[in-house]
């Protein structure tokens, strides 16, 4: 984390416009440098997140079970690239070119959440991350609806539209595995099984709103526990509704404190894949996506016209 | 009751589902329902991994037209109410043995880079161009309205192949030579296209297919062929001999390679089959 | 004079959206003359403007028609959530799972069952 040189009396009533006045950032506003590179930032792993979450999904296209679930698949990954391609475009708004954020990416520079790290094994892993995992991202996405900077709070919008059509599609993929074969049933279990830490991991650890960064600079105005109790009181009645089980025998909705009880995930766990080597799934997938860019980068050029083109003959 | 234990009903699975697949309106609609769910499978490869965001999101809507048609064409030969359709289209596009599918060889081609896809889609579109225009007038209604239908859909195919085409050609750094070398391979596969039908004298017959494989041949040769000449690039692309005689039975005939007994099918294919009569 | 097209966006929430051309020598009378022409009576936060020359409209605009089902990436594609989720509930029973839905959740201390017996 660099340090910054900001005015403190020109920064105090900037956070103060924000908090209190409402007042949305616009590109072409004064602001604080440490509030440009936090967002920037925070909206580049947001970009990162979508275009690394398409890769575990995009392996099943191929293998998908229906013509239609090839499609709807499709369709929802393509979805996915759409997001990342808006938010590249309001990071970049910030002063970082995209190509440079790719380039980034690709090299392991730059983050995305934790969730995107983990294989797809089965069937069920599409229902479990365009359900369970989706949910989580719209959870902190309707939250982000109420973020300060304008270019941001606006894609947000869009997002969020296209994402109710992803919760459709993921509950029905999953409903229709409940509801299905022994063996369908079984693949679903199985599936939760699986995500359910790598879904407590992503919301982050409980960190009181007075001292979450996020916070105090009006980037997501939503602490990360009540990210986490959002999700579980919509998605865990869901689950207990068809008969799936969650895997952590402490969790339960107390109705005197009026949230849920839970065992804490494994914050070193989540550590070692955030800070440390990732998991094999993602050095897979970095190394596929260098090795395309290194394949591919003159293409990209060629289309976004970001190096002359030769003139025809 | 559990599940497992209901009694099946008398609603049949797998196989039972396939209609007659012998039938004149079956060998048609398997011939070019299958070249395109089997391009409409390898198109998909690049969803979330194109070149540019942009091109990514364009080309990704193409493959998944390509797999629409497909399933559109599989519907001419159902006739039920809509659940029972949706079963047997699936066992159609999913269901059946590698031999029994109609595709060309092309088509199940690995995307092997990004230029050699757009290389083998310039070539395909402008068949499928081709194939939908005699089929317009076919002498089965539902063929010539579906026809009609995805010859409107597949305009927006045809500017995106021709743009590339052209960008390509006008970059006389990379895109020339990378274009010119993956036509060059693949031009010699993509005359199988038009391995005759089995039994198409009696499809042409009956007007279900209006002209013939090499009816349609000469008029797509036509048109690729001036392309290439108006980008000084027919010489280098062209093989010697542009009209085989189709004597080795191939992907017409449900001889297919390694590239769809081995890859495409089992990847396709395989849970489909190993659930028969799961609903998804 | 040239015209120009205006884009304006009316409340900080909402995206720049076309808004009517002005007639103008260059960008700056331009840029001068559309808060009145445009904004004079409408609340707007924020405008900008194009050389009309600069305005490419798709020449042919039935390429957004389609012809072929498309509502699999619609809501409306979906078929009905009512007739789904109670086939998973009844498996669920079925399978021994039915206790689950008895559990306390937000809402309704007798669980997701609670609603039935109502």
């Amino acid at each position: 984390m660099p340090t910054f040189d900001d005015d403190p009396v020109r920064t105090e009533e900037f956070l103060s416009s924000i908090h209190d006045d409402g007042r949305l950032v616009e590109p072409h506003d004064w602001m604080p440098e440490e509030y440009r590179y936090r967002n920037l930032r925070f909206i580049e792993m947001h970009a990162n997140s979508e275009v690394m979450g398409a890769l575990p999904e995009r392996e099943w296209i191929a293998r998908a079970p229906t013509l239609k679930r090839k499609r709807s698949l499709a369709a929802k990954v393509q979805d996915e690239v759409g997001h990342g391609h808006l938010l590249y475009r309001v990071a970049e708004s910030l002063g970082k070119p995209r190509r440079q954020m790719y380039d980034d990416l690709v090299h392991g520079r730059t983050s995305f959440h934790n969730v995107f790290h983990y294989p797809t094994h089965t069937w069920a892993d599409v229902a479990c991350v365009g359900f369970l995992v989706d949910g989580a991202a719209i959870v902190t996405q309707q939250a982000l609806l109420e973020t300060s900077y304008g270019p941001y709070a606006r894609v947000m919008k869009r997002i969020v539209a296209e994402e109710s059509l992803h919760y459709r599609h993921g509950e029905d993929v999953m409903l229709a595995l409940a509801g299905g074969t022994q063996e369908q049933f079984e693949m679903l279990q199985e599936g939760v099984d699986r995500w359910w830490e790598p879904i407590m991991h992503f919301f982050g650890h409980d960190v009181p709103a007075d001292q979450d960064p996020g916070m105090h600079w009006g980037i997501k105005p939503q602490s990360n526990e009540d990210s986490r109790q959002a999700w579980m009181s919509k998605y865990v009645p869901k689950l207990w509704d068809m008969g799936i089980e969650t895997p952590d025998p402490a969790l339960r909705w107390d109705e005197d404190d009026q949230r849920w009880h839970y065992t804490e995930p494994d914050w070193d766990r989540l550590m070692a894949i955030v800070k440390g080597d990732g998991t094999e799934a993602t050095r897979l997938r970095l190394a596929a996506r260098q090795q395309l860019w290194q394949h591919h980068a003159w293409i990209h050029d060629l289309i976004t016209g970001d190096t002359p083109v030769a003139v025809a003959a | 009751m559990s599940p497992e234990t209901t009694p099946r009903t008398a609603a049949p699975t797998g196989r039972d589902l396939l209609p007659d697949l012998t039938t004149p309106l079956a060998r048609l609609v398997l011939a070019v329902g299958d070249d395109e769910l089997v391009t409409g499978h390898r198109a998909s490869h690049w969803t979330g991994v194109a070149p540019s965001l942009e091109e990514d999101l364009a080309f990704a809507t193409i493959a998944q037209d390509e797999v629409n048609h497909a399933d559109t064409w599989y519907g001419l030969l159902v006739e039920d109410a809509a659940d029972a359709d949706r079963a047997v289209v699936d066992e159609i596009g999913l269901g059946r043995e590698p031999d029994e599918y109609r595709h060309a060889a092309l088509c199940a081609q690995p995307p092997v880079d990004f230029i050699h896809t757009i290389a083998r889609h310039w070539l395909y579109d402008h068949f499928d161009a081709v194939r939908l225009g005699a089929l317009a007038g076919s002498s089965h209604a539902d063929v010539a309205g579906l026809s009609q239908k995805l010859q409107r859909e597949e305009r927006y195919h045809l500017l995106h192949a021709d743009q590339w085409f052209d960008r390509l050609v006008g970059d006389a750094d990379r895109g020339r030579g990378e274009l010119v070398a993956a036509l060059h391979d693949q031009l010699p596969l993509a005359l199988w296209l038009f391995e005759p039908l089995e039994g198409e004298a009696e499809l042409v017959e009956l007007g279900l297919l209006p002209e013939s494989s090499e009816q349609l041949r000469e008029r797509w040769l036509e048109g690729i062929v001036a392309a290439l000449e108006a980008a000084g690039i027919a010489a280098d692309v062209l093989p010697d001999d542009l009209r085989p005689s189709y004597d080795e039975p191939a992907g017409r005939r449900g001889v297919h390679t390694d590239d769809f007994l081995v890859d495409v099918h089992p990847e396709m294919t395989h849970l489909h089959r190993t659930h028969p009569g799961a609903t998804w | 004079m040239a015209t120009f097209e205006v884009l304006g966006r009316r409340k900080h929430s909402d995206p720049l959206v076309h808004a009517g051309q002005v007639h103008a020598a260059d960008l700056d009378a331009a840029l001068m003359l559309v808060r009145e022409t445009h904004f004079r009576h409408e609340e707007g936060v924020e405008y900008a403007v194009v050389p009309s020359e600069h305005l490419h409209v798709l020449p042919d605009p039935s390429l957004l028609e389609h012809d072929v089902d498309m509502s699999y990436r619609q809501n409306h594609g979906f078929t009905p959530f009512g007739p789904k989720r109670e086939r998973a509930r009844a498996a669920a029973e079925a399978r021994g799972r039915g206790e689950l839905r008895r559990r306390p959740v937000p809402g309704r201390a007798g669980g997701a069952a609670e609603k039935d017996a109502r």
